[in-house]
């Protein structure tokens, strides 16, 4: 709840001053009275002896207090705030076009994230946005609040782009360096038909566009050459728990790949790490990754735990997305592995693997998946002159529920409060 | 008077339970009575007063003592009884006045107490009785016991104002106690003062038929009006010494002040009824006010 006038609330002292004096342990005042038999008759059942003889302040009183508690927060008029009227949802583009140098001296997706901040804050005021990229959290902050590029900066770029399509409609901005094109392109890359978007536009940004085994491609101007492939392409980030079996295997993935296997994250490692193998159990057993268990039907084991569990391959639409135990006798699953972009996780414990291959068949394919993009490779279209940068806002989103406003009922709640404290202390 | 919870002593700060009457009381009591003697002596000339009995007419009999005039007394009941009687006069009667002041315990309620309210009102009875040539019993209670003065015309006021200065407020017994002594028939008058409150006005009625004039004052502290109340209160009666703990407001405050209004009105409609002169006052207002409303000028 927000207050328009949250320094009123100090008038809460009031009643809380009052409530503390009615409550404050008092004796009773003794007095002398030739009419104690009237006093007998009128307190009929209500005077109180023994443990009773305490008195709690009177009913008008608490109600008199209500009232004030009531009235000192209407006054602090709280209400909803602007920016809960509405979401916005902010898909953003990772890759590493992204990455690229801006003529404003901050990379393409600084540039966008504080475009998309700037427009939203201007036109809708301080709305809520939920900013979202693949193999991250979602973030949610106001329009007012900075734009999260830092978080977005130390996380490795996305081998892909959101899925702008599944987000195609009011309350949503596609952020890219480039604007989408409008349905009816025929060779758009991305068309939209009602989502908004932000571009950082850009420069053209010269720089290595393929990848061969010895040389790699550049392009410049229009211009494609071939140059010595670059040293030191990334690391593969061994965690210090992860199963020998597994670390194993990442070592010679590594070399395989051209990666330099680290043993833990020294200084500078994280920063161009390819991928990371971390352990992390699945919180309360929940799969890390859906798919589907492929656990051979006939029984085929292609790798063991230390407890027994048979280990087997998930797959999902798009190949094989975790390594999965499996109880023998329940045949309940649960994934040892999960993949995110720069990520696999894999379960702790002692690996074994009757069948090598399999298990290196797996693992395989997760890295490879896991694989985090060489920065400094970026297809054509993406160093290509994208512009200036620019924002437009589709349709608002549909508009959240509102809070009450409490003003008005706080004010009737004290005026009733006053009321009927006035009523019962003339009783 | 203000009771600690464990010794019930009280501190003068809140009840007072003597009498004390100051150079300007006296001085406002000579002035008082001045003004009412000239004012009596207007309406005697008009055939009207209150202060003294009127005519040769008599209204009652009593035993004959040494010194009574032979031309009152009653022959033929004489006659008839083998006793002597002599016929009581309206003017002789109403020239015998009996001040009663309460000085129970209940008086010493309040700041001022309702005793020294009481005890200034006597004090105006007294002068005037004396003035208008008035014989004067006082009677008060001490230690349970009642006590009287007489006063006759050529006594010093001053000595009466020192018995009343005497009073105590104390002890159970108040002016139930006082109506009951015999002597009281001998007086034409009755000056009944005090809070009452063991009292009920049918008992006043008892010897009201034989009696020319009764006027009857009483007095309730401020408290005892519900007045300046609030919170819980350990009420204490000084004559009983019984406690009682009550909330004094809301509703309870209420059925009180209700349960007060009721047992005045009683008084009230009980002494209008048979023509006793009532007044109800609290403690603490001018004396002058409750003698005029009591000497009805």
């Amino acid at each position: 709840m927000e207050f328009a006038a949250p320094t009123l609330l100090v008038l809460l002292v009031v009643p809380g001053i009052v409530l503390a004096l009615a409550f404050a342990p008092r004796r009773p005042v003794r007095a002398l009275t030739g009419t104690l038999a009237l006093w007998r008759r009128a307190a009929r059942g209500e005077a109180l002896s023994g443990s009773r003889r305490r008195f709690g302040p009177p009913l008008w009183l608490l109600v008199a207090v209500v009232g004030l508690v009531a009235w000192a927060v209407a006054l602090a008029d709280p209400r909803g705030p602007a920016h809960e009227r509405e979401e916005w949802l902010v898909l953003v583009d990772r890759r590493p076009r992204m990455l690229l140098a801006h003529e404003s001296g901050e990379t393409r997706l600084f540039v966008a994230l504080e475009a998309a901040r700037a427009r939203l804050f201007e036109e809708r005021g301080d709305v809520r946005v939920r900013w979202r990229s693949p193999g991250l959290e979602d973030l949610v902050t106001r329009a007012s609040d900075p734009a999260p590029s830092a978080r977005y900066a130390a996380a490795p770029a996305a081998a892909r782009p959101p899925d702008f399509e599944a987000h195609d409609g009011p309350g949503v901005l596609w952020l890219s360096c480039d604007a989408p094109e409008r349905a009816g392109a025929s060779d758009a890359e991305s068309t939209s038909t009602g989502a908004g978007f932000v571009a950082s536009g850009g420069a053209e940004v010269p720089g290595f566009v393929a990848a061969g085994a010895v040389t790699w491609t550049f392009w410049e101007s229009g211009a494609f050459s071939e140059r010595e492939a670059p040293t030191g392409t990334g690391t593969v980030v061994i965690g210090a728990d992860v199963p020998e079996l597994v670390a194993d295997f990442a070592r010679v993935f590594a070399r395989t790949r051209g990666l330099e296997p680290v043993a833990a994250a020294p200084a500078g490692a994280e920063s161009n790490a390819a991928v990371r193998l971390v352990v992390e159990r699945a919180p309360g057993g929940a799969p890390l990754v859906d798919g589907v268990a492929l656990v051979d039907p006939d029984g085929r084991r292609i790798g063991l735990l230390d407890d027994g569990r048979a280990l087997g391959v998930d797959a999902g639409a798009v190949g094989i997305v975790a390594v999965r135990a499996v109880e023998p006798a329940s045949g309940r699953t649960e994934p040892v592995t999960a993949l995110a972009d720069g990520h696999l996780r894999v379960a702790p414990g002692v690996w074994r693997a009757p069948d090598p291959e399999a298990l290196a068949l797996g693992l395989g394919a997760l890295l490879d998946r896991a694989l985090a993009p060489d920065p400094r490779l970026v297809p054509v279209a993406g160093r290509r002159d994208q512009g200036p940068t620019r924002a437009q806002l589709g349709a608002s989103p549909e508009p959240l529920p509102t809070r009450f406003e409490l003003r008005a009922p706080l004010a009737l709640v004290a005026a009733a409060a006053f009321a009927l404290a006035a009523v019962l202390r003339r009783r | 008077m203000r009771f600690e919870a464990r010794s019930g002593r009280a501190t003068p700060s809140e009840d007072a339970t003597g009498v004390r009457f100051t150079p300007a009381f006296r001085r406002r009591l000579e002035s008082f009575t001045t003004r009412l003697e000239l004012l009596r002596r207007r309406r005697e000339g008009a055939g009207n007063t209150t202060l003294a009995g009127g005519g040769q007419e008599w209204i009652d009999l009593r035993p004959y003592r040494d010194g009574d005039d032979l031309r009152d007394l009653d022959w033929s009941l004489l006659a008839r009884s083998d006793r002597p009687f002599v016929r009581v006069h309206r003017r002789e009667a109403a020239e015998r006045w009996a001040i009663c002041v309460d000085t129970s315990a209940s008086m010493g309620v309040g700041m001022p107490g309702k005793l020294q309210c009481a005890a200034e009102v006597a004090a105006a009875w007294l002068s005037v009785g004396l003035r208008s040539g008035a014989e004067i019993e006082l009677l008060w209670l001490e230690s349970g016991t009642v006590r009287a003065r007489r006063f006759v015309r050529g006594t010093e006021l001053s000595d009466g104002l020192n018995v009343l200065e005497s009073l105590r407020a104390g002890g159970e017994r108040g002016a139930a106690a006082l109506l009951a002594e015999p002597r009281l028939a001998e007086c034409g008058r009755h000056v009944v003062l005090g809070d009452l409150l063991d009292l009920e006005p049918r008992q006043l009625l008892a010897w009201r038929h034989r009696v020319q004039d009764v006027v009857v004052g009483q007095w309730l502290a401020q408290r005892e009006w519900g007045r300046g109340l609030s919170g819980a209160r350990r009420w204490r009666d000084p004559e009983t010494g019984d406690e009682f703990e009550v909330r004094t407001d809301g509703a309870v405050l209420v059925r009180y002040e209700e349960e007060l209004a009721r047992l005045l009105e009683r008084w009230r409609t009980v002494c209008g009824r048979h023509r006793v002169r009532f007044g109800c006052f609290e403690a603490g207002l001018p004396f002058e006010d409750a003698a005029h409303e009591l000497f009805g000028i």
